[in-house]
């Protein structure tokens, strides 16, 4: 039997509960590499049995590298330069970018499309995925890329609507900002993704 | 209905020193949960980033015109969930200011005297000592009830657990009935959740 006054106050329960829980700050020795090891802690696993807990279980952060290829600037004018994320163990993985935008004079978020238009890509061991930057309009600024991985694609948000909900919360979080505006980092971001997910972010300056 | 003081991850005392309004207490209220308002808000707003703005004021505000007129009672409910339970009503508020459908129906909405918010997060707070009370929920059951109340579909939850739908469909209601239970032995009747559930979307 239905019941949705009790399925909405699990909801509310389980939400209470996530926004309740302070958010913590890690700290690696590397300055350019911030990293959190995902959102594991949130609450739905607070219920949840060991054997869930165990499958749920985040990636480290220090599993996951991200090189920045510079590249010269093309007869046409154009520069793209080539982020590489490398994983060393299989999964699942999402490309936030906070880039130049050209049309607002800003930094914006966007989620990375891949060739095959799908925003989700599978990750083999050891392997490099390229992700190019169109960077000839950009001014010698910090911009960064958040990595999102998760051991299952299903963790991450593949809709339409998850990813639009996605760009909603992260310019909630960190909205369009001129270029000395304070930055913003994978802390602020972490709430606006689910647990299983652990995102390591690479400032990088096209110069 | 008294909160337990052993649950999880709750800065120590600072639901009691934002009772009895000591000095600080608000500012660092402010900051451990300004990011997770601000984000709640964000992700129903639909990054309208200046009414997330007017919505984290507005909570704050209401949130502190509890506390000024002792409305905020430590021992019922923790101030992290108080703030939740405000922010929903919050939301809800707008929502109905701006004509957008909600679950709420027009007779019974947030514009309820504020101890309805501490009500609401002493709710709140009940039904989560209620999922995690040892031996009350078995594992699929608790699984079962937290993933179907996500939205997750039975075929679907059927199709993870290794399980017949009418299965899921079993535990699903078992642990609906227990956990109503709980709560009915923690004081609140059918009658009173459905009336402050209609605080949340």
């Amino acid at each position: 039997m239905p019941d949705p006054v009790l399925e909405r106050l699990l909801r509310a329960a389980v939400e209470a509960e996530a926004f309740a829980r302070p958010i913590r700050r890690l700290r690696l020795a590397s300055w350019w590499l911030l990293a959190t090891s995902g959102a594991a802690a949130l609450l739905a696993l607070v219920f949840m049995n060991p054997r869930s807990v165990t499958r749920y279980r985040t990636i480290p952060a220090k599993a996951i590298s991200i090189e920045h290829v510079s590249s010269p600037v093309s007869q046409a004018g154009q520069r793209i330069d080539v982020l590489q994320p490398c994983l060393d163990t299989a999964a699942a993985a999402l490309v936030l970018l906070r880039v130049w935008d050209r049309d607002c004079s800003c930094l914006q978020w966007q989620v990375h499309e891949f060739e095959d238009g799908s925003t989700i890509t599978e990750m083999a061991r050891g392997e490099a995925v390229q992700i190019p930057v169109d960077v000839s309009h950009a001014p010698p600024i910090e911009q960064s890329v958040l990595l999102a991985v998760a051991r299952r694609a299903s963790d991450l948000p593949s809709t339409v609507d998850a990813r639009e909900d996605l760009l909603a919360c992260l310019n909630g979080v960190c909205p369009p900002s001129l270029p000395d505006e304070a930055s913003c980092g994978n802390p602020d971001v972490l709430p606006c993704l689910g647990e299983g997910i652990t995102l390591v972010q690479r400032p990088f300056v096209a110069d | 209905m008294a909160a337990d003081d052993d649950r999880p991850a709750r800065p120590a005392g600072l639901s009691r020193r934002i009772a009895a309004r000591a000095p600080g207490a608000f500012e660092e209220l402010h900051a451990l949960y300004g990011p997770r308002l601000r984000s709640l808000f964000a992700r129903r707003a639909g990054g309208r980033t200046d009414l997330v703005e007017d919505l984290v004021q507005q909570t704050w505000a209401a949130v502190w015109r509890s506390v000024s007129a002792d409305r905020y009672q430590p021992e019922r409910a923790a101030i992290s969930t108080f703030v939740y339970a405000v922010a929903n009503k919050i939301w809800l508020q707008h929502c109905r200011q701006a004509g957008r459908p909600t679950a709420v129906p027009d007779e019974a909405g947030p514009q309820g005297p504020p101890e309805d918010a501490l009500a609401s997060a002493e709710l709140l707070e009940a039904l989560q000592d209620c999922l995690r009370r040892p031996g009350l929920l078995d594992d699929e059951e608790r699984e079962v009830a937290l993933a179907a109340a996500s939205g997750e579909s039975e075929r679907s939850l059927a199709g993870r657990l290794h399980l017949a739908a009418s299965t899921i469909n079993a535990r699903k209601r078992t642990a609906y009935s227990k956990l109503r239970r709980c709560l009915s032995g923690k004081g609140f009747g059918a009658e009173m959740i459905e009336q402050l559930a209609e605080s949340f979307e």
